[in-house]
């Protein structure tokens, strides 16, 4: 795989803010998107939901715009805009013709810098956030979800969901979200990626005389985040009943924060390895062969904190205990017998070939970039060889002893819904 | 505007070739003219069944063999079945083109359709269809789409029933191959960084070989025929999910464009009227939209939400008027350029990648509309004026399906 990507570039700009520059000159349009390094794991506990709350507020206007105006103005350019919350951050993301982001930008900065979060848009915003959560709490995926972070991360901020909880919901007001806003929305905890038909000269006008100058600074309000440290999960097994007609297990292990980039990359290829294709050792026996799973899928997140290494199963309930227990012996072999070279060397060319994919659309890689970025990790300027170079250091040895450090096959959580 | 390369194969197979160097990327698209369509009640499924299947084995080589090269190649390959077209894309590095490519003209042309996988798909089919019972969406929907097409093959459900899933024999499933899959039907669609010359000439290689069927008549297919009824399914949720469908016309009526961009005007987006009346200014739910699918023998609008279910009833009649309003109200025509550059905008950002390159001209191709549809359709949206909008309102947002799926 030849790489055809120009560097990228990290700058400071002036207004406070970190810009990505990744310029593609062969495409018509620019991606941008913006990444505020403050997510649900910043919240009191008592205020879950308040950083998902705001993203939804963000949209809400300033004294200059007016509520829906950000909206109007991304399409009627025919261009589209996302935003999403998790537990490490808030992004905001719109991608335009290549010749129009500049307006957007300045609205979108100014959106979410001087934000105004009215009272009566508050009031009329917390129906559809509840709506929001009740819809998940409708999705037996996000059940599952949510009841094994909850087991797995306890009393840490990960354990709680980002949509927060009815109760929290009802009872947070419009000054709860003014204060987090104002804590956490400054310019030194923006990432803003800049992707697409630009160059780097113009993308820095751009970002500087968007962001700068909108910021009320109020220090007294500056909220820093401290991580909640973080070691171990329970090995406990969790059954949830619920009216699904298929089970769900997972079995979870506890793994490294996201700083540590080649564990990050190595947890990913044992993933993979387990279960990332019709070859992969647990889809192959379990699926292909004894058909007792429906589907069956291995992750790791990399998060800020330390994030989770999965496997999770679709099955009928009366499959769980052997499911379980295969699944255990895969991970005891991974303990105990070198992966071979040429099972490493398919995840690696799998795993470099779906980053590419990945990476195509100007709006996809821009997601890529901002993430890493926002949660303190630095792909450097040629990222896609940084990443082929972290896979090319994966070998049987490493891999064994990373098993060994993170995934001992006698403790884990796991936690299972259940039809009733 | 892009150049698509396109060439008809002795044997029929029309290929599509667009050439993109920017990443060393080629998508590949394969598109069987006919689709979910050709079934009946009796053999409903079938189609879902077979692009399973094919997968896992042809006569050469099984199933884990068909895996292990693609894994190892860290391509990626899937199929599908769609109303109007079976489809296999798959996506690779330009050096491993051919290979896959090869292996794909295996996989569509020798399917072994061995006992033991078809075994295997059939479980995992009556387990899925099991598990699509858990989605208060998929659910009120499957009811819509009955309502909505009658007798139409349109009306099936897409993985078909237990009966027919747990009846369906191997002889079946050749005879349904052998009939439908031939190259006179075969669109094949590539894009990415490899010369139209070669891409053509390495289809020639694999594909060309393949005889055209003698072709039963295509069986006549029933109209749609709408039945304006509102059906209530008791589940225990937190949520009441209202789903509204209007009949609305194919892809090939003059109205086409228009509802289109009626479509997008109601429901695509957050600055759609939809989401804007509903959830911006009424606060009744957190997902609203609306969408009309492309279809060849008739299709529908169909614009849902889901509320909690003491507002049920207000939020059903909000939705209702709101999807209805254009027939007796008119847009403006500030309103009517916005809705034009939104739609415009979105269907150019839409082909970015290269397999949405593929996909759209192959799709187009198969559809009978020829790669030219992709400017036409422009053209025509950009045509569509006030009056349009309102005749066209008129003529088909009036008596809806309702299907309804919440707590009792």
């Amino acid at each position: 795989m030849t790489c055809t990507y120009i560097p990228s570039t990290r700058t400071i700009a002036k207004c406070g803010v970190t810009l990505i520059h990744q310029p593609i000159f062969t495409t018509a349009v620019v991606a941008v998107d913006v990444w505020v390094s403050a997510g649900a794991a910043c919240e009191p506990a008592e205020r879950a939901g308040v950083a998902h709350f705001l993203e939804h507020m963000i949209f809400k206007g300033t004294d200059q715009i007016l509520p829906g105006e950000f909206d109007a103005l991304i399409e009627d350019f025919g261009g589209s805009s996302n935003a999403a919350t998790s537990h490490d951050y808030a992004h905001f993301g719109f991608t335009t013709a290549s010749d129009q982001f500049a307006l957007p930008l300045k609205c979108l900065a100014e959106l979410l810098l001087a934000a105004n979060i009215p009272d009566q848009e508050f009031e009329r915003e917390r129906g559809v956030v509840i709506e929001e959560m009740f819809q998940a709490l409708d999705d037996p995926d996000w059940i599952a979800y949510h009841n094994l972070m909850a087991t797995a991360y306890g009393d840490h901020p990960y354990g709680r969901p980002v949509l927060g909880y009815e109760s929290s919901l009802r009872n947070l007001t419009a000054a709860d979200l003014r204060q987090y806003h104002q804590g956490f929305y400054r310019p030194e905890l923006m990432t803003v990626v800049v992707v697409g038909n630009v160059e780097l000269e113009e993308a820095i006008t751009r970002v500087e005389e968007a962001f700068s100058g909108k910021y009320r600074s109020n220090q007294a309000a500056a909220c820093e985040f401290t991580p909640v440290p973080l070691s171990q999960i329970p090995a406990v097994q969790v059954r949830q009943l619920y009216g699904v007609e298929q089970a769900r297990l997972t079995m979870a292990w506890l793994g490294c924060n996201i700083s540590e980039l080649a564990e990050v990359v190595e947890l990913e290829m044992l993933a993979m390895i387990l279960a990332g294709g019709r070859c992969s050792r647990l889809v192959r026996s379990l699926r292909e062969q004894k058909g007792w799973v429906l589907d069956i899928g291995s992750d790791f997140t990399a998060q800020r904190s330390p994030g989770l290494f999965t496997v999770s199963a679709l099955l009928d309930a009366h499959f769980l205990e052997p499911v379980e227990h295969q699944i255990q012996q895969e991970i005891e072999l991974l303990n105990q017998t070198l992966i071979s070279c040429q099972e490493i060397a398919h995840a690696r060319k799998a795993m470099t070939n779906q980053f590419a994919f990945m990476t195509e659309s100007p709006q996809a890689l821009a997601s890529v970039l901002g993430y890493y970025a926002a949660l303190g990790c630095d792909l450097a300027e040629n990222w896609f060889e940084h990443y082929c170079d972290l896979l090319a250091g994966a070998t049987p040895q490493r891999l064994q002893a990373l098993t060994q450090k993170y995934l001992p096959s006698d403790r884990y959580t796991i936690t299972c819904l259940l039809p009733i | 505007m892009t150049p698509v390369h396109t060439v008809k194969l002795a044997n029929g197979i029309t290929v599509l070739v667009v050439e993109n160097p920017v990443a060393d990327i080629v998508a590949t698209r394969c598109f069987i003219a006919g689709g979910t369509k050709l079934e009946t009640a009796a053999n409903a499924g079938i189609g879902q069944l077979l692009m399973r299947l094919l997968t896992r084995g042809t006569t050469r080589l099984d199933s884990q063999a068909i895996a292990t090269q693609i894994e190892s190649l860290g391509a990626s390959m899937g199929t599908e079945a769609n109303p109007d077209y079976f489809g296999l894309g798959f996506k690779t590095i330009g050096e491993d083109f051919e290979q896959v490519l090869a292996l794909s003209a295996e996989i569509l042309r020798s399917p072994s359709l061995a006992a033991t996988e078809l075994e295997l798909e059939r479980r995992l089919t009556l387990q899925g269809m099991r598990a699509q019972q858990e989605r208060p969406f998929n659910l009120a929907f499957a009811i819509l789409q009955q309502l909505i097409y009658g007798d139409h093959p349109y009306g099936l459900p897409s993985l078909g029933t237990a009966e027919t899933i747990t009846s369906l024999s191997r002889t079946q499933l050749e005879d349904f191959h052998q009939q439908y899959f031939s190259p006179q039907h075969l669109v094949v669609s590539i894009a990415g960084k490899i010369g139209s010359a070669q891409a053509i000439a390495l289809v020639e290689q694999y594909f060309g070989d393949w005889q055209a069927q003698v072709q039963p008549p295509s069986p006549s297919l029933p109209l749609p025929q709408l039945r304006p009824e509102k059906i209530t399914t008791v589940q225990e949720s937190q949520q009441t999910l209202l789903i509204l469908g209007y009949g609305a016309p194919s892809v090939i009526s003059p109205d086409y464009a228009v509802l289109k961009l009626i479509a997008s005007y109601l429901g695509n987006g957050v600055s759609s009227r939809l989401f804007v009346e509903l959830r911006e200014k009424q606060g009744l739910a957190y997902e609203v939209s609306a969408f009309y699918p492309t279809r060849i023998c008739g299709s529908e609008l169909v614009s849902y939400m889901g509320t909690s279910p003491h507002q049920a009833e207000l939020a059903l009649a909000s939705l209702q008027a709101e999807t209805e309003r254009l027939a007796t109200e008119c847009l403006t025509s500030h309103e009517l350029k916005i809705a034009k550059s939104k739609l415009l905008g979105q269907y150019a950002l839409s082909k970015q990648t290269n397999a949405q390159i593929a996909q759209i001209y192959g799709w187009y191709e198969t559809l009978g509309l020829g790669v030219e549809f992709d400017w036409k359709y422009a053209e025509l949206i950009s045509q569509v004026a006030i009056a349009d909008v309102q005749r066209v309102a008129e003529k088909y947002l009036y008596s809806p399906a309702i299907s309804i799926i919440g707590p009792g």
